[in-house]
C-alpha cells in the first residue's frame, strides 16, 4: 500500500434539509495514481468534484489532502473543468498565467514557467490567440496546462474530453497519461464514457442511486500504457463496469 | 478605422447625399435645400467662431453627461449582476423607474439647476444612465458559472474574480450600450438646448428656424450628424482596442471588402466592356456641344450616370440568369455560378448601382430624375427578353441605345436629331454584335428553349441580319456629316470605322466561330473608340 494522498471520509452533501445528493462515501486514491468517477449524469459526480477540490463544503464528513483537511481552494489540487472554463477575454499566454498571477508569483517566474509548459503542450505560436479561435483539442491542452503550470499534485477532472471527437480524445488521453507518469501526479476524472474510465483509471468508481452512493469499485491492474486500448483486459474491465451501471 | 468601414462611410455617404438631392429636386422647396447648398454653407459656418463656440458648448455637455452616466451606472451594474443580495434589493427599484420618460424632468431639472450646463447635463446624463446600468447587469448576468468556479479552484478572491472575469464580460454589452445611447443623448441635447439657453447646436438650430433661415437649419443639423459620428466611432475603437477577444472569433480571412471582391465586381459587370458603349456617350457630347453649353459638372454626372446605369443592367443580368449561366459552359465561370460572389452581394451591388444612376439624373435635371425610373425598366427588363423573342438583341441595342438621348435630355431638355440618329448607329452596331455573340450558343439556347436570331434562323442567315445592322449604322453615322457641321477628317473616319465592320464581318464565318471572342472584341473596342475620336475630329477639325 502506497501512502494515500487524497482521502474522503464519509463525505455527504445536502442542498437543503431533505435535499441530499450524496450520502457517506469514503475512498481514498494512493499518491500518483488515477481514479475515475463513473455514473449516470445528474446523479452528483460534479457535486463530489467540487467538494474534493474545496469549491464546495461537504454537509458531513471530509475531505483530506495529504492527512490534511481540505478547507479551501489549495495550491496542492489543480482543477478542470467540464468544457474548460478558459477564459474567453484572456489569450493562451493571459489564461496560462492567471492562476500564477492569483498566487502573486513573481513576473519573471510566471514568464518562464508559462514559457515552459506551452513548449511541452506543443502550443508556441498560439501564445496571442484568443480560446475562440482554437480547436477543441488545443483549447483542452491549454486547459491541462493551465492546471499544470501551477505545479499541482492532484488533478481533479470534470469530464475534461466529452466535447472532441474520438481521435482528438484519444490522443489527449495519452497525452494525460504521458503527463501523469511525469509528474506522479494524483488523478481523480469524472467522466460518462465507460471506455475513457477503464483507460484512464487505476480504479474505477461506479455511483448511482439517489442520494448518490459508491456501488461498486472496479479494480484496473492492466491500465497505464498507451497500448491498453487494444489489450484483452482492457475489454474484460470495460464489460465489467458496464455491467455495474446497468445494474443500477 | 479600417478600410472596410472607410468604403462603407464613403458608399453610405454617397447614398445619403444622392437620397438628399433626389428630395431636393422633387420637393423642390427652400425647406430642403441640396446637399451641395448646405456643403457651402456648412464650409462658410465652420470658418466663424460662433460655429466653433456652439459645437464646443454641445459637445462639452454630451460628453460630460455621458462620462458621468457611466461612472454611475458602470461600477453599480458591476454589483447588481454579480451580487445576488444587491441585485435583490436595487433591482426592482430600477425596473420600476426605468419605464419613466425621464425627458418630463427637464423643467424640474431647469428650477433646480437653473438655465445653464448643469441641468442639461444632468438630464442627458439621467436618460443615459438606465440604459447603461441595464446592459452592463445582463453582461455580467449571462456570465458563466464555470468562468468563476475555474477561477476559485485556482484560489482567486472576489477581487480577483471581479477584476478578471466579471468587468471583461460586463465590457462587450456596456459598449454596445455606449453606441446605442450616442444617439439618445444627442436628441436629449436637442431638446434641452431648443429649450433653455442660448448656446449649443440645438439653439443654432432653433435660432435659424425662428428666422427661417433654412439652410442655417441644415448645418446645425449636419454638425449634430457629425458630433454623433465621431462620438459612435470613438466607441467603436475603444472597444475594438479593449474587447479584442470578441473579434478573434470572426476574424476570418476573406471576409468583408478586398481588392479581390472589388476586382470581382468589376468582372462581374464586364467593367472592362464600357469601352464598347461609354464612347458613344461622350460622342453624343461632343455633337451636343455644337450648340449647347456643356458643363464639367454635367460631364461627371453624365458618366457617373453611364456607368450607374450599365452596372445595373448588368449586376441585374447576371442575377436574372445565374441558373442559364451555370448550364451553359462558355458562362458557368461567372461570378454568381461560380459563387466568387453570392446572389445577395450581387443585388446589393445592383440596387446600389441603380440607386447611382437615379442620383446622377437627379443631379442632371428634374426631367432626368423622372425618366430615370422608365429607363432603368427597359434596362432590367432587356434581361427577360431573350425567354420569350428573338428580337432580344435589338431591345438589347435599343436599351444601350438609350444612352445619347438620355445624354441630349441632360444637356439640350430634349433629344436633339442629331442625337437620335447616333442613337440609331448605336443600337444597330450592338444589336448586330449581340446576334454574332449570340451564334456561339446557338445549340445551348435551342436546348434550353431562349429565344435568338442564331437559333431560330441558323448561322448564315444570322450574320446577313447582323450585317444589315451594321450597314444602318455605318449609313447612320455617315448621315450625321450632313446634319451637322462637320469637317471632312469626318468622312475619313467613317471610311475607317466601315472597314473595320468589314474585318469583323470577315473574322467570323459560319463554319468558324471560334474567332469571336478575342479579336472580335478588340475590333469593337476599336470601332467605338473610332466613334468618338471621329465626331471630335469632324466636330472640332473644321
Amino acid at each position: 500500500m502506497g501512502e494515500r494522498m487524497l482521502t474522503a471520509e464519509g463525505l455527504t452533501k445536502e442542498f437543503a434539509p431533505e435535499i441530499r445528493v450524496i450520502e457517506d462515501m469514503s475512498f481514498s486514491v494512493e499518491r500518483g495514481r488515477s481514479l475515475t468517477i463513473i455514473g449516470p449524469s445528474g446523479c452528483g459526480k460534479s457535486t463530489l468534484l467540487y467538494m474534493l477540490a474545496g469549491l464546495s463544503r461537504p454537509t458531513a464528513g471530509k475531505v483530506l489532502i495529504e492527512g490534511r483537511e481540505v478547507k479551501g481552494p489549495s495550491r496542492e489540487v489543480g482543477m478542470i473543468l467540464q468544457d474548460f472554463g478558459l477564459l474567453p477575454w484572456k489569450t493562451v499566454w493571459g489564461n496560462i498565467c492567471l492562476g500564477m498571477r492569483i498566487r502573486n508569483v513573481p513576473k519573471d517566474e510566471q514568464d518562464r514557467r508559462a514559457r515552459d509548459i506551452i513548449r511541452y503542450l506543443g502550443l508556441e505560436g498560439h501564445e496571442d490567440d484568443y480560446p475562440s479561435r482554437m480547436s477543441g483539442g488545443e483549447r483542452q491542452r491549454l486547459a491541462i496546462g493551465r492546471a499544470l503550470v501551477m505545479d499541482p499534485s492532484v488533478l481533479l477532472m470534470d469530464e475534461p474530453f466529452s466535447s472532441l471527437d474520438t481521435l482528438t480524445r484519444e490522443r489527449l488521453q495519452n497525452t494525460l497519461l504521458e503527463v501523469r507518469e511525469q509528474k506522479g501526479l494524483t488523478m481523480v476524472t469524472v467522466t460518462h464514457s465507460i471506455e475513457e474510465a477503464v483507460f484512464l483509471g487505476d480504479e474505477i468508481m461506479v455511483l448511482g442511486g439517489r442520494p448518490c452512493g459508491i456501488r461498486a469499485i472496479v479494480p484496473n491492474p492492466g491500465a497505464g500504457g498507451m497500448g491498453y486500448r487494444s489489450d484483452e483486459r482492457f475489454f474484460a474491465v470495460c464489460r465489467e463496469v458496464r455491467r455495474a451501471v446497468e445494474g443500477l | 478605422m479600417n478600410k472596410q468601414r472607410l468604403l462603407g462611410y464613403a458608399l453610405s455617404l454617397a447614398t445619403c447625399l444622392l437620397a438628399w438631392k433626389v428630395a431636393a429636386v422633387l420637393l423642390s422647396s427652400p425647406v430642403l435645400p441640396g446637399p451641395e447648398e448646405t456643403l457651402r454653407a456648412f464650409a462658410a459656418a465652420v470658418g466663424t467662431s460662433e460655429f466653433w463656440s456652439n459645437f464646443a458648448a454641445s459637445t462639452f455637455r454630451v460628453l460630460s453627461s455621458i462620462g458621468l452616466a457611466w461612472l454611475l451606472a458602470f461600477p453599480l451594474g458591476i454589483m447588481i449582476g454579480y451580487d445576488r443580495k444587491t441585485d435583490r434589493y436595487v433591482s426592482p427599484l430600477i425596473f420600476l423607474t426605468y419605464p419613466i420618460p425621464k425627458m418630463v424632468f427637464l423643467p424640474v431639472m431647469i428650477l433646480l439647476f437653473g438655465l445653464g450646463d448643469l441641468s442639461k447635463i444632468l438630464l442627458i446624463t439621467l436618460v443615459v444612465f438606465f440604459q447603461i446600468l441595464v446592459a452592463t447587469k445582463e453582461g455580467v448576468s449571462g456570465l458563466d458559472r464555470k468562468y468563476i468556479d475555474s477561477m476559485r479552484s485556482m484560489g482567486a478572491t472576489e477581487g480577483d474574480i471581479i477584476r478578471e472575469a466579471v468587468i471583461p464580460a460586463a465590457l462587450p454589452s456596456c459598449f454596445t450600450a455606449l453606441r446605442i445611447i450616442t444617439g439618445t443623448s444627442i436628441s436629449v441635447l436637442y431638446f434641452a438646448e431648443t429649450f433653455a439657453g442660448t448656446s449649443g447646436l440645438g439653439y443654432m438650430i432653433t435660432n435659424a428656424w425662428t428666422w427661417g433661415n433654412y439652410t442655417d437649419i441644415y448645418v446645425g443639423i449636419l454638425a449634430m450628424s457629425i458630433l454623433g459620428i465621431a462620438i459612435y466611432e470613438t466607441f467603436t475603437w475603444m472597444e475594438r482596442r479593449m474587447c479584442r477577444w470578441t473579434r478573434a472569433a470572426e476574424d476570418e480571412p476573406g471576409g468583408g471588402w478586398s481588392w479581390d471582391k472589388a476586382v470581382n465586381y468589376a468582372q462581374m459587370i464586364k467593367l472592362s466592356h464600357t469601352v464598347f458603349a461609354l464612347p458613344f456617350g461622350l460622342a453624343a457630347l461632343v455633337i451636343l456641344s455644337t450648340d449647347h453649353t456643356i458643363t464639367v459638372e454635367m460631364v461627371l454626372w453624365i458618366i457617373v450616370a453611364i456607368v450607374g446605369a450599365r452596372s445595373a443592367a448588368m449586376g441585374f443580368n447576371r442575377i436574372v440568369d445565374a441558373g442559364i449561366d451555370s448550364r451553359n459552359p462558355r458562362t458557368s465561370g461567372r461570378h454568381i455560378p461560380r459563387g466568387t460572389l453570392s446572389v445577395k452581394q450581387a443585388w446589393s451591388f445592383t440596387l446600389l448601382s441603380a440607386f447611382v444612376f437615379v442620383g446622377a439624373a437627379a443631379m442632371l435635371s428634374p426631367l432626368c430624375f423622372v425618366l430615370s425610373f422608365p429607363v432603368l425598366a427597359v434596362l432590367f427588363g432587356y434581361s427577360y427578353t431573350k425567354r420569350f423573342t428573338s428580337a432580344s438583341h435589338l431591345v438589347l441595342g435599343i436599351s444601350i441605345g438609350l444612352m445619347p438621348l438620355g445624354a441630349s435630355v441632360a444637356v439640350a431638355g430634349t433629344i436633339t436629331e442629331a442625337t437620335a440618329v447616333l442613337s440609331l448607329a448605336l443600337s444597330t452596331y450592338i444589336a448586330g454584335f449581340d446576334i454574332l455573340y449570340a451564334c456561339q450558343d446557338i445549340e445551348f439556347d435551342r436546348r434550353e428553349g431562349l429565344r435568338s436570331i442564331p437559333s431560330r434562323l441558323g448561322v448564315p442567315a444570322a450574320l446577313a441580319a447582323s450585317s444589315a445592322l451594321h450597314v444602318i449604322s455605318i449609313a447612320s453615322l455617315a448621315a450625321l456629316y450632313w446634319m451637322l457641321p462637320m469637317g471632312p477628317a469626318y468622312i475619313l473616319c467613317i471610311f475607317l470605322i466601315g472597314a473595320l465592320f468589314i474585318v469583323e464581318h470577315l473574322l467570323v464565318r459560319p463554319s468558324d466561330l471560334t474567332r469571336i471572342n478575342v479579336a472580335f472584341f478588340n475590333v469593337n473596342s476599336i470601332i467605338s473608340v473610332m466613334v468618338f475620336v471621329s465626331m471630335v475630329m469632324g466636330v472640332y477639325l473644321l
